[in-house]
Order: structure tokens, then sequence, then C-alpha cells
């Protein structure tokens, strides 16, 4: 092999080695491989002359030539890995990222404040041990007075004036209930005892102001067995309310009347604004308390009414207005905004 | 019922203090809403003796400089323009400079010294209305009580609070101040007021007669003659007032009074003007009508109870006095009714004509028919003190009278239901505090007799509740019952829609909760009927008066009023009750649970010009709904009508497995216009229950860890081709190899003919156990190229 064959490939290396440094891209790195490395390229056809050489040259030719081809490749590579190191360095010195600009927000739905209210007291109550009924909203006036005990031509319907529905078989009339506690009177129509239910649902009476909406959601509850006390009544409201608004809610039990029940009770809770120390409360107006469950013990012209023997057994009914507690929880002023739906009302809460 | 404080300790002889009378009727059942003390202001008002006056000098209006001596022998002149004042040595209620009064409208203000028409006035003369003791504003108040300088605050009844106690239908008996306060002695171990046994005196009789004993039970008559009518006492004017009633004359104040001390309605007749001087309680007469004291001429019917005389009708019993026989300023002649009535049938009378008055209020909660007769002798003897009339007849009518009524009680029963020890003494003790009388039986019985003023208590149960008050509610200790499993399948729905509530929030839509009650037009709007459609016989207004028969009807009205917010963008869901006729066996309507979503304005877009939404994204909402809650796909199909609110171009019957669920559609473009709206606008309504989870649990899959290999196909397709028959072509003839087949892209226009467009579609094939050759896909990808020509004329491109 001559010294001038070894020189011009030490040249031709030189050069590629310059070439590839003097890269400042792909594009011009790519001109340069094939330029030296491609099909017509430099080092290329020096490999396809071999045959023509005669047969002592070939080795050392080749091999030389192989070298150099290595050599340029390399260079290539490692101007390759240069210009990505480069265009990363670039990249990473851009200006950042505006954080300000709004994301692509992926928006989740809100459930209703009411139903987020009602499905948080209903599950309270199934973590005590009590199964969900319920019934229907349209429903017969003897489910919804007569067979809870409610006296025809009485002051206590005054509580409860009722929506009918028109048109219907006058035999059996029809109202839009005016509580919940007619599923009281269903499960024990359907159910021997023992009972432990809560029932949550719409309920309707003709009121329409800033606290009282023609339609609002209660929670009824219903626990009968044999021994069933007004203590235990006590015993497992203040659990539930212990759960829901925390250990060491204060509550007052005092007494008062709901036809179904005898004793009739129901249980405030210290106001949760306040906590009962200022006079001038919106939340409590002053009283210190929230008037939340009115409750009792089953009467037992109920039980006679639903044939269950009012001799041995013995229950607690109860019920909540869950729209007042997510007014309070959400610290809405008028009830009716509830169901409005305004978006930006739902959006804020 | 407003109860005055200080009435409440004059019953009792005892002062408890504002705050533990309140406290302790508040916890047994007599809640105190509100303690508002009164007078307060009337401390800087004091007695002043008039000395001399003389009319004002120089104004043209009547007005009277007055010389007053407040107690301390000064002499203050104020300037007057009341018409009555008293001569010299008369007592008046002095306001002084700096002294705050009541305004016309009610409003408190302080006193400046300031010169009326040039004379300087050191303070004002004061009418009862200026200091709040009553509503006279005619003059001003002349008092015939109170020693010069005292303050007007220490007169009877000038300071009080005012107690506003929420009496519940049961407790008609604490419709009263004795009442209340017999029920409070109890609660705080005070002596009860002694009980009023006063008995007829010997007079002649008094024509009356009652023909329906069962509507009145008892109805005590009394003549009364030599009255004067006149205005009443101050301290009289004021308690009435002060309590809400308005003082009339010193007759009426008197019946009015009673009733606010003992809860027994009495009516006052002027006994000249009853036809033949005599009464009967009937029933009234077809046709017959009367013209109660308001002034109205009410109809009668069959079903009232009146008082009649000779004439007619002259009151409606228990609710309203009439015209004719009302006491007037000459009435000397008095006829004073004390009864006891039915409380359903004056309940069903005052609804009838829809009045209700304090006298109805509580007979419907029930009287004392016990105590007519000392109720009756208590208005005449404050009758006799105030209008000068005494008893000259009586007359009373008590067919039925009875034993008090007995109820028994086993003493273990008490701690039995209350869930604390109850020892027999307490509960004796307990029910006697409280005007039972005790007798026991044996050491487990004792037979109670109840007072006359309890008609609410007539079993064992209610005997307990009385126990449990006197002991105190709140002392009971929280105890929990023991527990026990729930029963097995009887959570379904209402879990169910918790569920469902939960994937549509996660899809993104706000939940919204609307009346069930509707405008007819809002049905109107999306084409439905409001004729089929359940309307309530009493709605509050029209526009919520019909039975929703869908969810969209309310929730496409609150779109409408969001935009005129100018919110456009609408992502909301509902969950809730729907009714229909025809009606079931139990006589109830068709009442089922849908769920509804509704998607308005553009579609989420970032930084860019935003698009309408469409029935596609409804569809993909739906899609993945139905997955995520009954765990099956949903089909769609376009079997069957449109719904009456769809577009008939964009709409889909949706499936759950074999079983329809509901549609999904635009807004029909006329609908979109009677509802006033800008759309675009894509609803959807399903029954909840066709979302329950359907099948066996689906197992899960050991995905393949073999590559994937992709293919492209583009085919041009008439616009009128199924896609997703040429997907199911696709996938079933690239066979089990061929994992999915996807939609990536669709084209419109260049050189495709008319009503053509190309879908490109992504082929993903993947065997479980080996990698695939090219080979062997590009065969199946070709097979399914040819079968999509066969069957759907689709053109590789």
């Amino acid at each position: 092999m001559s010294d001038s064959l070894s020189d011009a490939l030490a040249a031709l290396e030189a050069e590629v080695r310059a070439a590839c440094a003097a890269a400042r891209d792909d594009n011009e790195l790519r001109q340069t491989a094939a330029r030296y490395l491609g099909v017509s390229g430099t080092l290329t056809r020096l490999l396809k002359r071999i045959p023509e050489l005669p047969g002592p040259e070939r080795k050392p030719f080749g091999q030389r030539v192989n070298a150099a081809k290595v050599a340029a490749e390399a260079c290539v590579a490692q101007a390759h890995a240069r210009l990505r190191a480069e265009a990363r360095e670039r990249e990473l010195a851009r200006p950042a990222a505006d954080v300000t600009l709004p994301g692509r927000r992926r928006k989740v739905g809100r459930r209703h404040p009411i139903q987020r209210v009602l499905e948080e007291v209903v599950d309270t109550f199934v973590g005590l041990g009590f199964d969900v009924a319920e019934g229907p909203e349209a429903e017969l006036s003897v489910n919804n007075f007569d067979r809870l005990g409610f006296p025809a031509d009485h002051p206590a319907m005054d509580m409860h004036d009722s929506f009918f529905v028109a048109d219907l078989d006058a035999a059996a009339r029809v109202l839009l209930r005016t509580h919940t506690s007619t599923v009281q009177v269903r499960e024990m129509l359907s159910h021997p005892p023992p009972v432990r239910v809560v029932a949550p649902g719409a309920v309707y009476r003709r009121d329409d102001d800033v606290t009282h909406s023609p339609m609002f959601f209660q929670l009824e509850g219903l626990l009968v067995d044999e021994g069933v006390t007004l203590s235990q009544l006590r015993g497992v409201l203040e659990a539930f309310l212990g759960r829901l608004l925390g250990e060491g809610v204060k509550t007052r039990f005092r007494a008062s009347y709901f036809p179904f029940v005898e004793p009739g009770a129901e249980l405030d809770v210290g106001c949760l604004l306040c906590r009962g120390e200022d006079a001038s409360c919106r939340v409590c107006k002053g009283t210190g308390w929230l008037e939340i469950l009115g409750c009792g013990m089953v009467d037992p012209v109920v039980f006679s009414n639903v044939g269950y023997d009012p001799e041995r057994y013995t229950g607690f009914a109860f019920g909540m207005g869950i729209d007042r507690l997510a007014m309070l929880r959400y610290r809405v002023p008028d009830i009716r905004l509830l169901y409005e739906n305004d978006p930006r009302f739902l959006a804020s809460v | 019922m407003r109860i005055s404080y200080q009435w409440l300790v004059e019953l009792l002889g005892a002062d408890p203090g504002v705050e533990a009378a309140a406290r302790a009727l508040t916890l047994g059942g007599l809640e105190v809403e509100e303690a508002v003390p009164v007078g307060g202001l009337l401390r800087g008002v004091c007695v002043a003796v008039v000395r001399a006056s003389r009319p004002h000098p120089s104004s043209r209006q009547p007005l009277t400089l007055v010389t007053v001596d407040p107690g301390d022998g000064s002499a203050l002149e104020v300037v007057c323009g009341a018409p009555n004042v008293p001569p010299a040595g008369g007592r008046v209620a002095l306001a002084r400079v700096g002294a705050t009064v009541l305004g016309r409208d009610g409003a408190p203000f302080t006193l400046e010294a300031r010169p009326v028409a040039g004379v300087q006035s050191h303070g004002m003369l004061c009418a009862e209305d200026e200091l709040g003791l009553g509503t006279d504003h005619d003059g001003i108040l002349v008092l015939d009580e109170g020693a010069p300088g005292d303050s007007v605050a220490s007169l009877p009844g000038a300071a009080d609070t005012l107690l506003e106690v929420n009496v519940t239908p049961n407790r008609g008996d604490a419709l009263s101040h004795l009442g209340v306060a017999r029920d409070l002695a109890a609660l705080l171990g005070l002596r009860r007021p002694p009980e009023d046994a006063r008995a007829l005196p010997p007079v002649g009789p008094v024509d009356v007669q009652v023909l329906d004993p069962a509507r009145c039970p008892r109805y005590l008559g009394l003549r009364l003659e030599g009255a004067t009518v006149r205005r009443s006492p101050r301290w009289l004017r004021t308690r009435l007032h002060r309590l809400g009633v308005r003082p009339l004359s010193n007759v009426v104040d008197v019946t009015n009074y009673v009733m606010l001390e003992r809860g027994q309605p009495l009516h006052a007749f002027d006994l000249a003007r009853l036809e033949g001087a005599r009464l009967e309680v009937r029933r009234a007469r077809e046709g017959e009508q009367l013209k109660t004291l308001e002034g109205l001429t009410r109809a009668l019917s069959t079903e009232d109870l009146v008082i009649a005389d000779g004439e007619g009708a002259v009151a409606l019993a228990g609710v309203l006095g009439g015209e004719r026989s009302g006491v007037s300023e000459g009435t000397t002649a008095l006829l004073l009714e004390c009864a006891a009535f039915d409380p359903a049938g004056v309940r069903r009378t005052a609804r009838r004509l829809g009045v209700h008055t304090e006298s109805s209020h509580r007979f419907e909660r029930g009287t004392d028919a016990r105590a007519i007769a000392a109720n009756a002798l208590r208005a005449a003897e404050l009758l006799g003190a105030l209008t000068g009339a005494a008893i000259t007849g009586a007359r009373d009518l008590w067919p039925g009278e009875a034993p008090r009524r007995s109820v028994p009680l086993r003493f273990a029963s008490v701690g039995a239901l209350l869930g604390v020890e109850v020892p027999p003494e307490e509960s004796r003790r307990a029910l006697e505090a409280l005007g039972c009388a005790v007798t026991e039986v044996d050491d487990a019985r004792c037979e109670v007799q109840v007072p006359g003023w309890r008609n609410d208590l007539s079993r064992p149960v209610d005997l307990i509740e009385e126990v449990g008050r006197v002991r105190g509610f709140d002392t009971l200790p929280g105890t929990l019952p023991p527990t026990r499993p729930a029963r097995a399948g009887s959570r379904g729905d209402y879990h169910h829609r918790k569920r469902l509530r939960a994937a549509l929030c996660a899809l993104g839509l706000d939940e919204a909760v609307h009346y069930a009650f509707v405008a007819p037009r809002e049905l109107l709007a999306l084409g439905l009927d409001p004729g089929a459609a359940l309307r309530l016989t009493n709605p509050l207004s029209e526009d919520r008066s019909v039975l929703r028969p869908s969810l969209l009807p309310r929730l496409v009205a609150g779109i409408g009023q969001a935009q005129r917010y100018g919110e456009d963008e609408a992502r909301l869901f509902e969950l809730g009750s729907v009714f229909a006729r025809p009606l079931g066996d139990d006589g109830l309507p068709q009442e089922r649970t849908r769920v509804a979503l509704v998607l308005g304005g553009p579609r989420d877009a970032w930084l860019a010009r935003p698009q309408g939404v469409d029935l596609y994204d409804m569809k993909g909402l739906v899609e993945e709904l139905v997955l995520q809650t009954a765990g099956v796909p949903a089909g769609f199909d376009r079997d069957g009508e449109a719904p009456p609110w769809a577009h008939p171009r964009a709409f889909a019957r949706v499936t759950v497995g074999e079983r329809e669920a509901g549609h999904l559609g635009a807004l029909h473009p006329d609908a979109l216009e009677r509802a006033g709206l800008r759309g675009p606008v894509v609803l959807a309504e399903l029954l909840a229950e066709a979302l329950t989870e359907r099948g066996a649990a689906t197992a899960a899959r050991s995905p393949s860890r073999q590559p994937a290999v992709r293919r492209d196909v583009c085919l041009a397709l008439a616009e009128d081709t199924a896609v997703g028959a040429v997907l199911d072509t696709l996938k079933s003839v690239a066979g089990p190899l061929c994992e999915r087949v996807t939609l990536v892209d669709r084209f419109v226009g260049g050189d495709l003919p008319e009503g053509h467009h190309a879908l490109t579609f992504g082929l993903t094939f993947r065997a479980s156990d080996r990698s695939l050759q090219d080979d062997e896909v590009d065969r199946l990808r070709e097979a399914a190229v040819r079968e999509a020509r066969t069957r759907h004329g689709a053109v590789q491109r």
C-alpha cells in the first residue's frame, strides 16, 4: 500500500472530522454523511474499487479504507450526538411555559347540594346498621295520614297542606306525600318486625317562601323491635350527629308533638355557626340551638293500623329536613335557590 | 301564643326568672321561640301632676301650655296638642327631654328641648301609643294610678317580657296563661295555681236551649244587667294590646281577657237585641245567612252549628259572633255565653268559611268543659268590677256531665318505654303535679284521673310522655339498641341511583334538582301534551300545575333561564320521578325514576374557536354511562318513533341488553324556537332501572404480551351507509386476530363523489401466543376490504 494512499485517507478522515464538526444541524450532517458514506460517497466508492485491485493489494487496501469508514461513521455518530445535545440545550433554554395560560380543564360534575347532604346522611345511617327503604311520591291519602294516626278534622293537619292529584278515582285520594313517614307505613305493612330502615326522598307541601319550598327533601328513620326505648332514640340520633357533624356536638332533647309518635320529641343541636355565643346569630336566631330532628316513639295506633302487636313491640321514628341541613352547610340564604338550578349557584356550592 | 311573663308570675305567685321559665317550657314541649322585654323605654317617663294650663299665646293650632310637677315640686312647662288635658291635680305621663318615646310610625326617637310655635317645651305629655302601652292616640294618657315622680315603667303591666310560645296542636290547654302557668309549675316544681271551684249563684233561669248536644256538650248562659259600656282601664288595655288583642270596650275586653287567662272563648250578646230574649244552639237551616261581626254576610250550611234567637242565627258557634246582637255603647243587659263545642265541627265550619279566630283556634284544639262555670263566673266578676253589671240569671246545660277520664297505668311501663329506671313514686308525683289524681291499685298499677284541661291524655302512653316531660327528656342518657344485620337485598334503588349519580358526575355533568310539578307551556314547548299529564287539583300556580311526565321540559326551560344570564354552556343531569297514567291496581299513577342528560352551547375547546355540541357528544356520554352502570355496551338504533322533542334526523333509541332504555337526540328546531333557546341543545332521557347492573360479573382478562400490528384502511362510502355496519363487517371478516377496529378519520370533499365521504379505519391485530407475520395480517386486511366493497360498496383509496 502506497504512502500516498495512506496520506490521502488520513486527509480524507480529517476532512470528514472537520465536516462533521462543522455540521450545524441534522440536515447538514446528513449531507456530510452522504458525501462520504452514501451510495456514491467517497469512502463507498473507494471500497467499490477493491475488486479492481491486484490480489495482494486488496486486503491491506480494504482494511485501511474500512478503518477510515468506521472512523467516519463514528464521527457522524458523535456529531449527531453533539447536535442532539445542542438541540436539547436550546430547547431547555427557551422561554418557560406560561403557567398562567388556562389549563385544559376536564370538569368533573358536582352532585346537587341536597343530594350531597342526603347521601351523606343516608350513608351514615347505613353505617349504623339501617337499611334503605323507599316509597312513591304520589301517595294514597290513607298512607300519608290515616294509617299514621292523623285525626280527621284535627289542627295537626294544618302543618301538612297537601297537593292533591286531579282526575283520579275519588275513592282513593291521591296526593303528593307531605312527609317520608309514608314509607314507615309501607315498610311495616310489607315486613314483619324487626324493622330498621331510613327512607330518603322528596316531599311536598303547599308553602312557598324564603324557608319553605313546595318540594323539599326529608329523611325518615324507623326502628321497631322488642324493648326499644326513648333513650335508644336519643343514643342513635346522637351517634348519627356525631358522625355527621363531629364528635362532641351538643344536643338538646325536648318534648314536642307529631301525630304518629307518643312521646314526641325534638333533638336540637348546638348552633354550628355561633356555638350559642352570639345573641344576634342569624342561623340560630340567638337561641344557640338548631332544630333539625323531629322524633318520638311510634304511636301504638300506628302499630295497630299496620298489624303489629303494640303490646309486644315498641319503636322509634325520626325525621329531618335535608334542605335545612344543606342550607346550613352551604350557607344558602333562600331555599328557593336550591331548586332554581342556576349554573352560577350550582358552581358556588 | 303570646304569653305575658308578668301574668304567669301573678298566676304562679312566684317568679322563677324569665330564662329559667323559658328553658323549662321549651324542654317541656312548649317551645319559647322568643322572649322580648317590653316597656324598657318607659323608665325615663314619669307620672306627673298637672298644676295649671293655659292656651298657647300665639299658635293658631289648638295647643295648650301645661305646667306639670314631675314629683319633685318643680314646675315644668310643656306644650301639648291633645284635647284632653286634665284639670289641675290630674295625673299624666311626662317624657322629659332625653327620654325616648315612639313616633307615629312606631320607631323610637329621643326628645329634645325645642320651641313649639315659639314657646320652649321641656318635655312631652304622652299618649298611650307613644309609650307602647296601647293603640290610643286620640289624646294623652290620663292616669288614675301611680304617684307623681314614679316611673311609668313601674305601673302594673307596663314593664313585661313577652314570650312567643309555639303551642303544638295537641296542647289546647296551653293556649292560655293559666295553662302555661300550670305546666310551668309542674316542670319547675312550683305550686300549681289553685283550681277555681266557684259554683253558680242561685238566680233565675235564662231561656237557652241546646238542640245538638253532640256538637255542643255544654252551654252556660249568664244574664248580667246594669252594665255601662265604656273604655277599659289602662292596665287591661295595656295587657290586651301587648298580647296582640285590640282593646274595644270593657265588655268585649273582659271576654278576651278571660280567654287569654283561661283559654275559654266567651261571647257577650246584647240581650236587648236578642229576639225573644232567648237563644238556641242548633244546626243552621237550609239557606240561612249570618252577617258576622266583620260586616260580611255569610251563607251557612246545615253542617254549621249556630247560636240563634227568635229571628235566626246570631253567631257561628265557636267561630264568630254576629253583627246584629253585638255589644255596643248603649248595651246594659248582657247574655254571656260560656260553652264547649265539638272541636272537629268548629274546625270544619271555620275551614269551609275560610275564617280563623282566636275562638275557633281554641275550640279546635279542645277546651276544658269542666271549668265552664268557674270561667263564666270569673268573667262575671270582672264585668261586675268594670261595668257594674250583676248576674240576674243563669242556665247551665250539661247533659253529658261525666266523671273525669280515668286511664290505667302500669308503673313498670314508664321506665320500659323511656329507657331509664323510674320509681312508681316519681310517676305518681309527676302526674299529680300536672293535676292528675292518682289512685294506686296495687304495687304495680294505678288508675289516673286526668284533669279536665288535658283532653290529650287518654292512653297509658300519653301518661308515660307526661312523666318523661316532668323528669325532662333532656336528662335521658343516649343508649344504643342491640345491633342486627341489615336485611338482605333491601337497598337496591337508592344505592343504584347513588352509583348513577357518581358516574354522571365523573362524566362532567352537574346535577340539577327541580320541582316535580311543571308548567303546561313547558311541556308544549317540547311537543308534549299537557292534557295527557296528571294535574294537581290545587297547584300554587299554573306554572306548577302539572306532574312532570318527563324530566326534560324543566331542564330545557332552565337552559333558557341560564341563557338569559349569558350562560350558554349547559352540562346537566337530573335524576327524579316522572308520573304518568294509567293508574295501577293500587290507585296510584305510574311513577318511574328517570335520568336525563342535557348538553348545550360550545364543546370544550382550548384556545380555539369553539364548536357546538352535537349528537355524538351525547352518544359518547350515554355509551360510557351505560357501560359504567349497566356493565354492558349500549345499543343505538332508529327503531320506533322519534320522541316529540327530538330532531327527526338526529335522534337514537337507546337499548341496554334487549331492553329499550330511552332516547337521545338533538332538540327539535321547533322546540328550540318555542323555548326561545340558542342552540345547539342535545338531550337524553333514560329509565334509571334500565341501567341496573345486568348479567354475570365479567371475568378479568389477562392481556396478551405479544406485539400489536396496526393496519389502516381508507374507504370511500356513501354517506347514508351506516358506519356501524361497516365497522361490524371489518371486525367480523378480520376475524379473531383483529383486536379492535376504530374509526380514525373522516374526510369530505376533494375528488369524492357527491354524497360520499372517506373514512379511515384503524385495525389492530394481535395474537395471544405469537408474533404475527406481516403477510397474514395483510391477507386479513384485504379480505376485510373486499367484504366491505361487496356489502357496502366501499371503494378503497
